[in-house]
C-alpha cells in the first residue's frame, strides 16, 4: 500500500507541478533555473524569445567555462569548482588548494566582472543615448529666435524712457524683496531649484541679454545668500566662535565684492575694431621702439629687435632702442651690427621703469612702443595700433595682449596646453575688453605704445610701485586721457620657466598692486569716473585672494578640531542656502567667461599662489616700503621631473592638515551622537574639497621634464627643401623653432640625410633661404637644424616665423568648450594626480635618502 | 580663339619649356590648345611627346608656297595640337626671316585658318625678341607672357625692350623663371623689377630652378608626371591655373 501511496503521491506533485508550470510559463523540460526566472521575469509572448532565460544561460556558461564545470554539472560540482582549480589530469588538488582558492577567486571575479561590465556600459550607453536625445530635441527649439525676440523686445522697452524708469524700479523693488525675504529650508531649496532650473533654460538662448539674465539670477542667488549670512547666522556664542565665524564672513564678503565687481566689468565687453589708417604714409607720426633689458642672454632678446626691425612702417619714421641696464658690450656690437641704437644709462635706479625713462629724455618719437626683451612683435603691430591715436586725439595708450608661445607652468606640468585656456587669457580675452567699454585699460608693461606727450605730463613711467605700468596708466587716466585695448596679439614672448618663477612674477604684482591701492587708491582722488574706479578696484582687489582663500583652506579645520561653530545655522539650512548660489555662480561664470576660462580653474590658480600672495600683499598695503619676499628659484632647464619641494612645502602642511580633518570627521561620525552628523559631513566635504584643490597645487609644483630649449611653435606654411643635388621639393612646415624647422614632405621621397639642404620660405613677395641640417626623420617629417646663420640670417628667419602678421591668429582653435562638469571632472583629476605624483616623489626622496647612508659602511 | 605669345629678351630663359608645359596642362584642363612654334631652334615637338624633331614645318610653309602648313601637324597625346616650325638650313634662315618681313599679317592669316573653339587657346613660342617670328607673335597676341631668369644681364635686356613689347590693348605679363632663394641676387633683381614694370605686371607665380626639369626631359616624361613633388611642378601647375582663370575671365568678358 505504502509503494501504491508513494507513487500516488509521486503522481500528485507531478501534476501539480505541470499545471504550476503551465501557469507560470516555465517549459515542460525544465531545469531548476527554469523556476527562478520564471519567479522573478515574466513569460515571454510565443515565438518571442525569451531574454532573461538567455542572459542567464550565457552567464552561466561563461562562468562555466571559466572555472571549468562540466556542462549540466549538479550544483556540487560548482560549489567544488568555486574552491578548487580543476586539476591537470593528474589529481593534483590536494596540493594546490591553497592557491587554488586566491586564483579561483581571482577567476570568479574575473568572471563576474566580465559579465556585469558590458551589463553596466550598455546601461551607461543607454543613459548617455537618453541625454543626447533630450539634449537634440532641446536643441531643435527656437533658442536664437527666442533670443533676438527678447533683445528687441529689451531695446524697443528701452527707447521708452517711462518705460525703462517703470521696469528698473519695479523690477528693483522685487529684486529687493526676492533677496531679503526670509524662507524656510524646504521652501529655500525649491526656490534655488527653480532659478537653478530656470538658468539652465536660460543659458542655452545664444547672445548677450540672456548673459546679462543669468548674471542677474547669480546676483540674485548672491544677494539671498549674502542676506541671509549677514542677518541671521552671525549669533555666535563663544569668542573663538566669533573669531573664526567673523573671518569666514569677512572672507565670503570679499568673494561677494569682487564678484559684483567682476560682473560689473566683464559684463559687456567692447570688441573693438582695428581702426585704418590714413592713406598717406607721409602723415603719419613717428615712432620709438623700445626694448629694455637687463640681464637676459642675447639669444632672447636678438628675435625680438630683429623683428622689430621687420614692423611694417616707413623707415624713417621707426626708430629702434635697445636699453641694455647692464651695459654689456655684446650687446652693444649686437645693435651696431643689426642697425638698431644702443642706449645705455650710469646707475640702474628703479629698474625697468627707470631704463625707459632715461631713454624717453633722449629720443624723439612722438610715439613710444614698450616691449618686453622677449616679446617678439608681428609685422603688423603699428599698423593695427596707430590708428586709434589718429582717430582719437586723446588716446594715450593702445594695448594689444601679452600672448605667450610657450606653456606656463600650469599648461606645461598638467599637460593643458592647447586644451584649457591659460590663465592669462581670461584678462586678456574678457577683463581688459570689458575695461575697455569704461575706458579703464591699463598698460600691462609691454606690447603697448604710448603717447609721448602724454606720459611726459605724468612724469615718465611711475616709479613708486614694482607694477609701474598699471600705475602710469592709473595717473594717465586721472589727466583724463583715454586708453584703448586692441584684442589682437601683436606680440608672443616665453611664459614663466619654472612654478617657482610663476611665483615669483605674481607675488609682485599683487605687491605691486597692494601698494597703489596703498598710495594712489583709485576709489579716492579725482580724475576718475565710477565705473574707472571700480574697474581699477576690482583690479587690485582681485590680488587680496590670498588671505581669504587660506581662510577658506583652513575654516572646516576649526569645527574639526576645535568644535567651533562659525556658521550659526543647521547644516541643512547652510547647504539649502549655498547650493543653488554656488550652482548659480558656476553656470554664470561659465556662460560669460567660458571661453576664457575653464570652470574651476580660478580656484586651482589661487590654491597655487595663495600662501605666497597673502602675507606679501597684507604688508604691503599696510607698509608699501616692505614686504620684499624671495621665492628661491632654481631656474635653467631640467634634464628630469622633479617635486619642488622647496615651493610645494605650504602645500604639504595644508594637506597634511586637511587630511588629518578628515579622518578626525570620520571618527566623529562614527563615535559621536547623529544631531551633529550633518555638520560633520558637510565639513567633511568641504575638507575634501580643499583637499583636492592642494592636491591640483601639488600636481602643478612637480616639474614636468623639459626636453628641448629651444621651443617649437606650430606653423603651416608652404616651404621648399631645396637638396644638395639641385633638385627642389615642395614641401610644408609643421613648425619651427629659432633652432630649426619641421617640415612635413611629400610620400615616397628617398633622402640622403648626409648631403647639404637649404629650406626656403616666403614673406610676402620675398623668398629667404636658409642653410639646414637634417636631424631626423621619421616617416614624412623631416627635422632640421639650422646651421650658422649670420645676423641677417637670422633676422630674416625671425620676420618669416615670428613676425608674420597671423602667427598668433590660430592660437585658440584648439581648445574646447566649457562645461562646468567637465571642468569640475578636469580639475578632480588633476588633484588625484597630484598625490599620485607626490607619493611617487616622497618615494624617489627616500629612497635617494636611504640610497645616502648605505654608501657611508 | 585666345592667342598667348610667349616672347623673352634673352635666350634660354625657358619659353620653350613653359610653352610645351602650359599647352599640356591647360589640354588637361578640357580645353581646346594648339601649340604653334616660331623659334628656330625646333624642339617644342620633343617636349611633347615626338621622338625625333620635325623635318617640316610653319617655315617650309611660308618659304614654299606649294607646301601647306597643316600638312605638317601632329596632336600630342593629350590632345594639344602641335605646329612645328621645322628643319631650316643656315641660308634658309635669312630667307625666311625677309620674307617674315615682308609680310607682316602672314602669322595673322596662319592664325585665322585655324578653327579654334571659342574659349580654346593658341600658344606661340617665338624666337628672342627682337626677331620677326616675336615682332608677328606679339602683333596677334591677346596675352604676352615675358618669361625672364632673375639675374642682371637679363634684366637690363628686358629693360631695353620693354616699351617695345608692351602693346597697347594686349595684355602683358612678365613670369619669372630659373629663380634660386639661395642667391640673394635673385631676390635684389626681382625687387628692382617690380620697381620697374610695376607691381601689376610681374605674376606673384614664380618658376624655380630645378633640376627635375631637365631630368624629367631625359626620362622623356613631364615633371608634373615624373616628379609631381618637386617645386616646379607646383609651379607649373599654379601658373597654368592663373592661365586657365585668366582665359575664363577673358571668355566671359568678350
Amino acid at each position: 500500500m505504502k509503494r501504491s501511496d508513494s507513487g500516488t503521491r509521486a503522481r500528485v506533485v507531478t501534476r501539480l507541478m505541470d499545471w504550476i508550470a503551465l501557469q507560470l510559463g516555465v517549459a515542460p523540460a525544465r531545469r531548476r533555473i527554469d523556476w527562478f526566472i520564471r519567479l522573478i521575469f515574466q513569460a515571454p509572448p510565443p515565438g518571442r524569445p525569451d531574454i532573461p532565460a538567455q542572459w542567464l544561460d550565457a552567464f552561466g556558461r561563461r562562468v562555466a567555462a571559466e572555472w571549468g564545470v562540466a556542462q549540466g554539472a549538479p550544483w556540487r560540482g560548482w560549489l567544488w569548482r568555486a574552491l578548487v582549480r580543476p586539476g591537470h589530469g593528474h589529481g593534483q588538488e590536494q596540493g594546490q588548494r591553497s592557491t587554488d582558492v586566491s586564483a579561483a577567486v581571482h577567476a570568479a571575479v574575473r568572471a563576474t566582472v566580465a559579465t556585469v561590465l558590458p551589463t553596466l556600459s550598455r546601461v551607461c550607453a543607454v543613459a548617455r543615448q537618453q541625454r543626447h536625445h533630450l539634449d537634440t530635441a532641446m536643441s531643435h527649439l527656437p533658442w536664437a529666435h527666442w533670443s533676438a525676440t527678447l533683445e528687441r523686445a529689451t531695446v524697443a522697452a528701452g527707447k521708452r524712457r517711462w518705460l525703462l524708469a517703470l521696469i528698473l524700479l519695479g523690477g528693483g523693488m522685487l529684486y529687493a524683496v526676492a533677496c531679503t525675504a526670509p524662507l524656510s529650508m524646504t521652501g529655500q531649496l525649491q526656490f534655488g531649484a527653480v532659478t537653478v532650473g530656470a538658468a539652465l533654460l536660460i543659458r542655452r538662448l545664444p547672445g548677450r541679454f540672456s548673459m546679462l539674465l543669468l548674471a542677474l539670477l547669480a546676483l540674485l542667488a548672491t544677494a539671498r545668500y549674502a542676506w541671509w549670512r549677514s542677518v541671521a547666522t552671525l549669533d555666535f556664542h563663544t569668542p573663538g566662535d566669533m573669531m573664526v565665524g567673523y573671518a569666514l564672513f569677512v572672507a565670503e564678503a570679499y568673494t561677494w565684492l569682487v564678484q559684483l565687481f567682476g560682473l560689473v566689468q566683464t559684463a559687456w565687453p567692447l570688441k573693438r575694431f582695428v581702426t585704418p589708417l590714413p592713406a598717406d604714409p607721409r602723415t603719419w607720426p613717428t615712432v620709438d621702439v623700445f626694448v629694455p633689458t637687463y640681464n637676459e642672454p642675447l639669444s632672447v632678446v636678438s628675435p625680438t629687435v630683429f623683428a622689430a626691425q621687420g614692423i611694417d612702417w616707413p623707415a624713417d619714421k621707426l626708430r629702434i632702442y635697445l636699453l641694455d641696464d647692464g651695459d654689456r658690450p655684446e650687446f652693444r656690437e649686437f645693435a651696431r651690427e643689426a642697425g638698431v641704437h644702443y642706449l645705455t644709462r650710469e646707475d640702474n635706479r628703479h629698474a625697468k621703469a627707470g631704463n625707459i625713462n632715461r631713454a624717453l629724455e633722449r629720443t624723439h618719437g612722438e610715439y613710444v612702443a614698450i616691449f618686453d626683451c622677449d616679446h617678439v612683435p608681428a609685422r603688423s603691430f603699428l599698423q593695427t595700433t596707430m590708428g586709434t591715436f589718429i582717430r582719437d586725439p586723446k588716446c594715450a595708450m593702445v594695448q594689444t595682449p601679452h600672448h605667450f608661445f610657450s606653456p606656463d607652468p600650469f599648461e606645461r606640468n598638467l599637460s593643458t596646453f592647447h586644451r584649457v585656456p591659460n590663465e592669462g587669457y581670461l584678462f586678456y580675452g574678457l577683463v581688459q575688453a570689458g575695461n575697455d567699454l569704461w575706458n579703464a585699460s591699463f598698460f600691462c608693461g609691454s606690447c603697448a605704445v604710448i603717447k609721448r606727450t602724454a606720459l611726459e605730463e605724468v612724469g615718465g613711467i611711475a616709479v613708486e610701485t614694482v607694477t609701474e605700468d598699471a600705475h602710469t596708466a592709473l595717473k594717465l587716466h586721472r589727466r583724463g586721457y583715454t586708453t584703448a585695448y586692441l584684442p589682437t596679439v601683436q606680440a608672443a614672448g616665453l611664459a614663466t620657466e619654472s612654478l617657482a618663477g610663476h611665483i615669483k612674477q605674481r607675488t609682485r604684482w599683487a605687491r605691486g598692486m597692494a601698494q597703489i591701492f596703498r598710495i594712489d587708491n583709485p576709489f579716492l582722488g579725482r580724475g576718475l569716473s565710477l565705473f574707472q574706479r571700480l574697474c581699477y578696484g576690482n583690479a587690485m582687489l582681485h590680488f587680496f585672494y590670498g588671505i581669504p582663500r587660506l581662510v577658506f583652506l583652513t575654516m572646516p579645520m576649526a569645527y574639526l578640531f576645535f568644535q567651533m561653530h562659525f556658521i550659526h545655522a543647521p547644516a541643512l539650512t547652510i547647504v539649502s542656502y549655498a547650493l543653488p548660489y554656488l550652482a548659480l555662480a558656476n553656470i554664470a561664470n561659465s556662460r560669460m567667461q567660458g571661453g576664457f576660462r575653464h570652470s574651476f580653474w580660478a580656484e586651482v590658480y589661487e590654491s597655487v599662489l595663495a600662501w605666497y600672495v597673502a602675507l606679501p600683499t597684507a604688508i604691503a598695503v599696510l607698509s608699501p616700503k616692505h614686504g620684499k619676499f624671495n621665492v628661491t628659484d632654481k631656474g635653467g632647464r631640467i634634464d628630469e621631473g622633479y617635486l619642488d619641494w622647496t615651493v610645494s612645502r605650504p602645500y604639504i602642511l595644508l594637506v597634511m592638515l586637511n587630511a588629518l580633518a578628515l579622518t578626525v570627521g570620520v571618527y566623529k561620525l562614527m563615535l559621536l551622537d547623529s544631531s551633529e552628523a550633518p555638520t560633520v559631513l558637510m565639513n567633511m566635504f568641504w575638507t575634501s574639497y580643499n583637499l583636492v584643490m592642494l592636491g591640483a597645487a601639488l600636481c602643478v609644483a612637480r616639474e614636468a621634464k623639459q626636453v628641448r630649449v629651444t621651443h617649437r611653435i606650430e606653423m603651416r606654411v608652404p616651404a621648399i627643401l631645396s637638396l644638395g643635388d639641385g633638385r627642389m621639393i615642395a614641401s610644408t612646415t609643421s613648425d619651427y623653432s629659432m633652432g630649426g624647422f619641421g617640415l612635413t614632405l611629400p610620400a615616397g621621397l628617398n633622402l640622403d640625410l648626409q648631403q647639404p639642404m637649404r629650406v626656403c620660405v616666403s614673406r610676402g613677395e620675398q623668398e629667404f633661404s636658409f642653410p639646414v641640417q637634417p636631424v631626423r626623420i621619421e616617416g614624412n617629417r623631416l627635422g632640421v637644424r639650422f646651421e650658422n646663420l649670420d645676423i641677417d640670417a637670422q633676422r630674416q628667419l625671425v620676420q618669416c616665423t615670428f613676425g608674420r602678421a597671423d602667427a598668433w591668429v590660430k592660437w585658440h582653435d584648439t581648445e574646447v568648450a566649457d562645461m562646468p562638469l567637465r571642468g569640475l571632472k578636469e580639475v578632480l583629476e588633476v588633484g588625484l594626480a597630484g598625490y599620485a605624483r607626490l607619493a611617487r616623489g616622497a618615494q624617489r626622496a627616500m629612497r635617494a635618502a636611504l640610497a645616502v647612508d648605505r654608501t657611508r659602511y | 580663339m585666345n592667342v598667348v605669345a610667349v616672347v623673352s629678351a634673352v635666350g634660354g630663359a625657358g619659353r620653350t619649356t613653359l610653352c610645351g608645359a602650359l599647352a599640356v596642362l591647360l589640354a588637361r584642363r578640357r580645353r581646346q590648345v594648339v601649340a604653334l612654334e616660331l623659334d628656330g631652334r625646333n624642339i617644342l615637338g620633343t617636349y611633347l611627346g615626338l621622338d625625333a624633331l620635325p623635318g617640316r614645318g610653319l617655315a617650309h610653309a611660308l618659304l614654299d608656297p606649294r607646301s601647306a602648313w597643316y600638312a605638317h601637324t601632329f596632336r600630342s597625346a593629350d590632345g594639344v595640337l602641335f605646329v612645328p616650325y621645322g628643319a631650316l638650313a643656315g641660308d634658309q634662315v635669312s630667307a625666311f626671316e625677309a620674307k617674315l618681313a615682308a609680310l607682316p599679317y602672314w602669322l595673322q592669316g596662319v592664325l585665322a585658318d585655324i578653327d579654334v573653339e571659342r574659349d580654346g587657346v593658341v600658344l606661340l613660342d617665338t624666337e628672342r625678341y627682337p626677331s620677326q617670328q616675336a615682332e608677328q607673335a606679339i602683333r596677334c597676341a591677346h596675352l604676352v607672357l615675358c618669361v625672364t631668369p632673375p639675374d642682371p644681364a637679363a634684366a637690363v635686356s628686358l629693360a631695353a625692350v620693354l616699351a617695345h613689347i608692351r602693346r597697347p590693348g594686349t595684355a602683358f605679363y612678365i613670369v619669372v623663371n630659373r629663380v634660386n632663394p639661395a642667391h640673394p641676387m635673385h631676390g635684389d633683381v626681382l625687387a628692382l623689377l617690380r620697381a620697374r614694370v610695376g607691381e601689376a605686371a610681374l605674376l606673384p607665380q614664380r618658376m624655380h630652378l630645378d633640376e627635375a626639369v631637365p631630368d624629367a626631359f631625359a626620362r622623356g616624361a613631364w615633371v608634373f608626371d615624373d616628379a609631381p613633388q618637386s617645386q616646379m611642378s607646383h609651379d607649373l601647375h599654379g601658373l597654368a591655373n592663373w592661365l586657365d582663370a585668366w582665359l575664363v575671365k577673358r571668355t566671359q568678358g568678350n
